[in-house]
């Protein structure tokens, strides 16, 4: 049988791989509003790249859903605690998310020139942001916050700007924007994909210096981060899997199967995310005042009963959800532009 | 709308009459955009209970993330994908498989409505938990997912939703017929729009009763508010018309039936109403509020079951081009079903005031302490404003849908 504790783990990984869910599908929508700023040059590449993710984006926006429902049915405490003390910034990130779904849907129903500007204005610009904001809520949460004794957040809205938290969201936002890249390029033909490539390429050393900061400052200058991998355990995979896919990634466009540099780019989202996961286990929100009281997926969790159930009704959706999200891939995977 | 909309596109099927297929056509458009726009507005709920509600959270988290994320997994996921499909996928896929979509669709919103029906009637009659170490936990999946009030509350509001998009579809088509255009159109449309406006009206009576025998029996603090009933009382009447009086603890001016209200509470004129009077002052709900919603409300679903029923009648005299009243009267009601919701809706919260968890949680225990008020007001305001915008870019849309009619639809530019 399944003990608590087991369970506790399992739910931790049910978070880590819906969180996943979002940066792959969720993560390449939004790089596509980054480079949308940039990359189209003509009306006609605009509207293709709506169009690119017409069908899939309002799916992939469930993911952050089923994120913050797997937070708060299985670790109560840590989605009142996180929620709360990011107000303005979850509000901030909210207005983004409200707006940018407007000018999505409705970038093809107001169609004239001054409409279709403010809407790619929008699109953009709440893409850039929603990136960025992720990563430095992130950046915040790998750091720890302080709480005080009842796990309140006690620092203020200033706190959360930090120059690692800042740099944390630089991060995100230029990997997501990468790999908003591999999907542009997979889906339209050859006269966006050799631009799309040569972004992708310039793109690389500056994200990649970045992110090998970002790991040094991380392991350096938090000591709870090293904990994991100070001894050889089931964490080292990531690391491990991370090196093999950037030097696969220096090669991936060489193929003739466009979808190579997507597929690329999500197991890289995937080994990196869980790199930072396994600088914060068993923690899901570490108290930087007082670490005996951080919030862990032990402590924080819902009842061994509550769990259990979860864990069942997870089992039964989540095959159908993938089932009928790649059945809807595959009807629109061919190339936007001929 | 979803619904009405697949019963159009099976009609098309069955008659095989292109007329039905344009019909459907129509409303998917008109439907869509609503729908995005209510996608677009409702993500912030999924967020709130934290931002907003962190001790609340903490206390219910056990019970209440679990239809919550259920509500995500089984239907957001199934609405946001055949969506798409409705918006992006008509040439790419079957005309049966298109009509299967709508299905999807329709199935995947009612799915909605029953998880966040199910976590909503957990804080009206809250079962299947025990309190351990400050907190409410699960006991019983069953009893805490279908509590005493899940499935009156729940087909009483999916009705609801049926009786709004039937008559705001009905509002279209009247207008149609009162400009004299599109006829043919706006004359079936209309049809199957009343014939559900009306069954669903009817059915609406049934459901309203059965919900409120089940308040009088798990709620009385909150049936005793709507009735204006302040006297534990046998016989208790039903009232016609009264104003409440709180600081005087009467009902002035009453006017009601003897007997009623025992009867329909519990099918007995002679059972004893609890009266306001039996609760202490601090667990009882605010008076005005609840009491004048309800009564609205109620005689709202009686002018719904009338409105619909006149029509149909009309109908079957063949006359319902010339009824220029009456396809007015249709018109300016079209939102009315919206207002009987929200209504409803302060009934069913004000109404379990001053609990947030009936009879286990004070609202006032509940919000996120280190949240500061001008926080609040500013996201208030900010919200405020572009929901604002947002209702107006929607009526500005649909209104230049249905100006346009359903001939010239704005077809999106297919670039497969």
């Amino acid at each position: 049988m399944l003990t608590y504790s087991v369970l506790q783990i399992i739910w931790f990984v049910i978070l880590g791989t819906v969180l996943t869910g979002y940066v792959i599908l969720g993560g390449f929508d939004l790089g596509i509003g980054n480079l949308h700023l940039f990359l189209a040059r003509t009306n006609e590449e605009k509207s293709g790249m709506y169009k690119m993710i017409g069908p899939f984006w309002d799916s992939n926006q469930v993911w952050l859903l089923t994120t913050v429902g797997v937070i708060f049915a299985a670790f109560a405490r840590v989605y009142a605690t996180v929620f709360s003390g990011f107000y303005l910034l979850v509000i901030v990130f909210l207005l983004f998310i409200v707006l940018r779904s407007i000018a999505i849907e409705l970038h093809h129903q107001l169609v004239n020139e001054k409409w279709r500007l403010l809407w790619d204005r929008i699109f953009g610009i709440s893409s850039l942001f929603i990136s960025f904001l992720l990563g430095l809520a992130s950046g915040n949460i790998i750091r720890g916050v302080p709480l005080d004794a009842k796990t309140n957040y006690i620092g203020t809205f200033a706190d959360l700007f930090s120059p690692y938290t800042l740099l944390f969201g630089v991060f995100v936002l230029l990997a997501l924007t990468m790999h908003g890249a591999t999907f542009v390029y997979a889906r339209s033909g050859s006269c966006m994909q050799k631009r799309v490539r040569n972004v992708y390429r310039r793109l690389f050393p500056v994200t990649f210096i970045v992110f090998l900061g970002l790991v040094i400052w991380t392991f350096m200058g938090i000591p709870r981060a090293s904990a994991n991998y100070g001894q050889v355990s089931i964490w080292w995979v990531f690391p491990v899997l991370t090196v093999l896919l950037l030097v696969w990634s220096l090669r991936v466009f060489k193929s003739r199967n466009d979808w190579l540099p997507f597929l690329n780019s999500a197991f890289l989202a995937v080994s990196i995310l869980w790199i930072f996961a396994g600088t914060l286990y068993p923690n899901i929100v570490p108290n930087s005042v007082n670490p005996a009281n951080s919030l862990t997926c032990f402590n924080a969790s819902s009842s061994e009963f509550a769990l259990a159930v979860m864990l069942v009704i997870t089992l039964l959706a989540l095959p159908v959800v993938l089932f009928y999200t790649g059945f809807v891939y595959r009807k629109f995977s061919s190339k936007v532009f001929k | 709308m979803s619904w009405i909309i697949f019963i159009f596109q099976g009609l098309y099927f069955k008659k095989k009459d292109e007329i039905y297929k344009k019909i459907a056509q129509f409303w998917i458009k008109i439907f869509t955009i609503s729908f995005v726009t209510g996608v677009a507005t409702g993500i912030i709920l999924e967020f709130e209970f934290g931002t907003n509600w962190a001790e609340y959270s903490r206390f219910v988290g056990d019970i209440f993330g679990a239809p919550l994320t259920a509500e995500a997994l089984f239907a957001f996921f199934l609405e946001s994908t055949f969506i798409g499909i409705l918006i992006w996928g008509r040439k790419r896929v079957s005309e049966k498989f298109y009509w299967f979509s709508t299905l999807m669709v329709a199935f995947g919103s009612s799915l909605s409505g029953l998880w966040i029906i199910i976590a909503n009637s957990w804080m009206q009659t809250p079962a299947g938990f025990e309190i351990v170490n400050g907190r409410a936990e699960l006991v019983d999946f069953y009893r805490a997912a279908l509590n005493y009030s899940t499935l009156p509350r729940y087909f009483h509001t999916i009705t609801a939703c049926l009786i709004t998009g039937a008559f705001f579809m009905a509002g279209i088509s009247a207008y149609y017929l009162l400009k004299k255009r599109h006829v043919e159109f706006a004359r079936k449309s209309l049809y199957v729009c009343l014939s559900a406006a009306l069954a669903f009206s009817v059915i609406q009576g049934a459901l309203g009763h059965w919900h409120a025998q089940q308040v009088a029996k798990t709620q009385p603090e909150k049936l005793a508010v709507i009735e204006g009933h302040w006297d534990t009382s046998t016989q208790a009447s039903l009232l016609i018309f009264g104003i409440p009086d709180p600081e005087n603890e009467i009902t002035r001016y009453a006017v009601g039936i003897p007997g009623g209200l025992g009867f329909l509470a519990f099918n007995d004129f002679n059972a004893e109403v609890k009266g306001l009077k039996e609760f202490p002052l601090e667990e009882r709900p605010p008076v005005f509020l609840p009491f004048y919603s309800f009564h609205l409300m109620v005689a709202l679903g009686g002018y719904f079951i009338l409105l619909s029923a006149v029509g149909l009648f009309l109908f079957k005299r063949k006359e319902i081009t010339e009824q220029t009243g009456y396809l007015k009267i249709l018109l300016f009601s079209m939102a009315l079903p919206l207002l009987a919701n929200e209504l409803g809706w302060i009934v069913a919260e004000v109404g379990r005031q001053p609990w947030i968890v009936y009879r286990v949680m004070r609202t006032a225990e509940a919000f996120s302490a280190n949240v500061s008020p001008d926080q609040i007001l500013a996201s208030i305001i900010g919200f405020t404003l572009i929901f604002s915008v947002i209702l107006g870019l929607w009526i500005f849309l649909v209104r230049r849908m249905v100006l346009d009619g359903p001939d010239k639809l704005h077809e999106v530019k297919e670039a497969w």
